[in-house]
C-alpha cells in the first residue's frame, strides 16, 4: 500500500510537469530511474488519452452570444432593483399605468394586500430575509414557491412608474422561463405546465400594456424571441407533458409577436382614421378609461388571435 | 470601501455581491468557469451545440440557485461541475440512451480526427475508457483530458488529494491494461 501511495505521488508529479511542458515523459523516468519501469508506461498512456481526447473550448462566437445572453439576464434582475430603490422616490409622482383597467385594478391591490400580509408574517417571525433570499431560488411545487410569487406581486404593486412595471412583468416572464428550465434540468418534468402557465400569464400581462412605445415593443418582441428559442429546447427535451405546455406556450408566443406587430401598424399615422390624431398614451387615453384607439365594446383580456402572413412581416420597417 | 475589480475578487466575494443583488458579479464568476464547464461537457456528449446549450444550462441554474449557495470548503467551480454532472444525468435519463458512464464521449472528435491510424486509436482509447469503473473514467477525464490540477479534482469529486492520486493511479493502470488487451 505504502508503494503504491508513493507511485501515485511521483506519477501525479511527473504528470502535472508534462502536462505544464516543463518536462518530457524521458526526464521523468530519468528522474525517478527506481520506478522507470512502471511509470513509463503509466505516463505514455496518459499522454496517448490526454492528447486524443482532450477537446477544444467554447468558440469566441459562443463565448460572445453565450455571455451577452446570460448578461441580458442580469440587467433585467438589475431593473428590478432600480425600479424598486427608485420608487421610495417616485412614489408621489405615481403615474396609473392601468387606469384604463379602473382605479385601482382590483388584481394589483387583492396581490398589495396578499404580499404585504406575506411581508409582515415574515417580519413577525424574524425570519424574513432567510425566507425570502430562499424563496428566491425556489421553483414551482415549492413550498416557498408562493412567497416567491407574493413577493413579486408586492414589488409589482409597489411599482411607481410604467417603465417599472414594464421592467418587472419582463423580468417575471424571465423567470417563469428559467425556472421551466431549471425543472427540466434537475428531471421535475411535472411542474413544469405550472411554470410555463406562469410564463404565458406574465406575457399576457405584458401585452395587455397598451402605453407602449417602439422601444419598448422591440424590448419585448426581442424577449419573446428569446423565450421561443427556449421553449423549442423544451420541445427538444422536455417529456410529455412538458412538449405540451412548451407547444402552447410557443404558440402564445407567436400570437404575442402579432399582437405586436398589430399595436404596431395601429401607431403608424397613415393608419389613423382621418380627422384623429395619431394615437399616444395621452391623459385623454387614461381619462376615458381605454386605451385609445381600443373599441370601448371590448373588455380587456387576451389578444385575439390573429394570423398574418408572411408577407405582412416584410411590409415591416 | 475596496476598489476591487470583479477579476480581482475571490469566488466567495464575487458569490457573496451576488447575493446582495450585485448581479454583474455573477458576469465574472462565468468569464472565469465557462471553459472549464464547456470542455468537460464537450468530453461528455456528443454534439458541440448540446454541450453549448447544456453549459448555458449549466450558468442559467447556478444563477438561479445562487441565493441559496453556501461555501462549503469546496470553490464555486466544483458547485458548478456538479450542476453540470446533473444536468448530464438528466440528459441521458431523458433520452433515455446509455448510462453516463457509458456515454459516447467526443463522439464528434472522432469523426473530425483527421488520420485513420489516430482515429482508430482514439476509438481503442474511448472503448477502453468506458469499460472503467466510473471513478476511474471520471479521474482520467478531469486530471488527463482537461488537465485540472490535482487539488482542483479533488474538490469537484469531493475526496482528498491524496485520494485522487491513489484514484489516478489505479485509473491509469486499468486503462493501459485495457488498450493492452485490446491489442492481443
Amino acid at each position: 500500500m505504502r508503494k503504491t501511495e508513493s507511485l501515485a505521488g511521483v506519477l501525479d508529479r511527473c504528470l502535472a510537469r508534462v502536462q505544464a511542458g516543463a518536462a518530457t515523459v524521458e526526464d521523468c523516468l530519468r528522474d525517478y530511474p527506481e520506478l522507470a519501469d512502471q511509470l513509463g508506461p503509466l505516463l505514455r498512456t496518459a499522454r496517448q488519452a490526454g492528447d486524443l481526447l482532450a477537446p477544444s473550448g467554447p468558440t469566441a462566437a459562443y463565448r460572445a452570444a453565450s455571455e451577452a445572453r446570460l448578461l441580458n439576464r442580469l440587467r433585467a434582475a438589475q431593473v428590478v432593483e432600480r425600479g424598486e430603490r427608485s420608487r421610495v422616490i417616485e412614489r408621489p409622482t405615481r403615474k396609473r399605468t392601468f387606469a384604463w383597467l379602473g382605479s385601482p385594478p382590483a388584481w394589483k391591490s387583492a396581490y398589495a394586500l396578499a404580499g404585504l400580509a406575506l411581508a409582515l408574517a415574515l417580519a413577525l417571525i424574524g425570519s424574513s430575509i432567510g425566507v425570502a433570499s430562499a424563496a428566491a431560488g425556489s421553483l414551482p411545487g415549492d413550498e416557498l414557491y408562493g412567497v416567491k410569487r407574493g413577493l413579486e406581486e408586492l414589488s409589482l404593486a409597489l411599482s411607481a412608474s410604467s417603465a417599472g412595471d414594464a421592467a418587472l412583468l419582463l423580468d417575471f416572464a424571465e423567470r417563469r422561463m428559467a425556472e421551466a428550465q431549471a425543472l427540466i434540468d434537475i428531471g421535475r418534468e411535472d411542474d413544469v405546465p405550472a411554470a410555463l402557465a406562469g410564463y404565458e400569464r406574465e406575457l399576457a400581462r405584458l401585452l395587455a400594456r397598451e402605453d407602449q412605445d417602439e422601444d419598448s415593443l422591440s424590448r419585448l418582441e426581442a424577449a419573446i424571441e428569446r423565450h421561443e428559442r427556449a421553449l423549442n429546447r423544451v420541445l427538444e427535451r422536455g417529456a410529455a407533458r412538458a412538449r405540451q405546455a412548451a407547444q402552447r406556450a410557443l404558440e402564445r408566443s407567436r400570437q404575442g409577436r402579432e399582437q405586436i406587430e398589430q399595436q404596431r401598424q395601429s401607431q403608424r399615422p397613415e393608419n389613423v382614421p382621418p380627422g384623429q390624431l395619431r394615437r399616444t398614451p395621452s391623459p385623454e387615453g387614461e381619462e376615458s378609461g381605454l386605451p385609445p384607439g381600443r373599441d370601448p365594446n371590448r373588455t380587456p383580456g387576451p389578444p385575439p388571435n390573429v394570423t398574418r402572413g408572411p408577407k405582412d412581416k416584410d411590409q415591416d420597417p | 470601501m475596496d476598489d476591487k475589480t470583479s477579476a480581482e475578487r475571490s469566488d466567495a466575494e464575487l458569490i457573496a455581491l451576488v447575493q446582495r443583488g450585485e448581479s454583474e458579479a455573477f458576469g465574472e464568476l462565468y468569464r472565469r468557469y465557462l471553459d472549464p464547464i464547456f470542455r468537460y461537457l464537450r468530453v461528455r456528449v456528443s454534439d458541440v451545440g448540446l454541450a453549448e446549450d447544456l453549459s448555458e444550462m449549466v450558468f442559467l441554474r447556478a444563477f438561479e440557485s445562487v441565493g441559496s449557495y453556501t461555501e462549503r470548503g469546496h470553490p464555486f467551480s466544483a458547485y458548478l461541475y456538479r450542476v453540470a454532472r446533473n444536468l448530464l444525468v438528466d440528459h441521458y435519463r431523458r433520452r433515455e440512451e446509455v448510462p453516463l458512464d457509458q456515454a459516447p464521449e467526443l463522439a464528434g472528435a472522432v469523426d473530425v480526427a483527421g488520420e485513420v491510424g489516430q482515429r482508430d486509436q482514439l476509438r481503442s482509447v474511448l472503448a477502453a475508457l468506458q469499460l472503467l469503473p466510473q471513478d476511474h473514467q471520471e479521474v482520467i477525464r478531469l486530471r488527463v483530458v482537461l488537465g485540472l490540477t490535482t487539488a482542483e479534482v479533488a474538490s469537484w469529486m469531493g475526496r482528498s488529494e491524496g485520494a485522487v492520486r491513489v484514484l489516478l493511479h489505479r485509473a491509469l493502470k486499468s486503462l493501459r491494461e485495457q488498450l493492452a488487451d485490446a491489442e492481443d
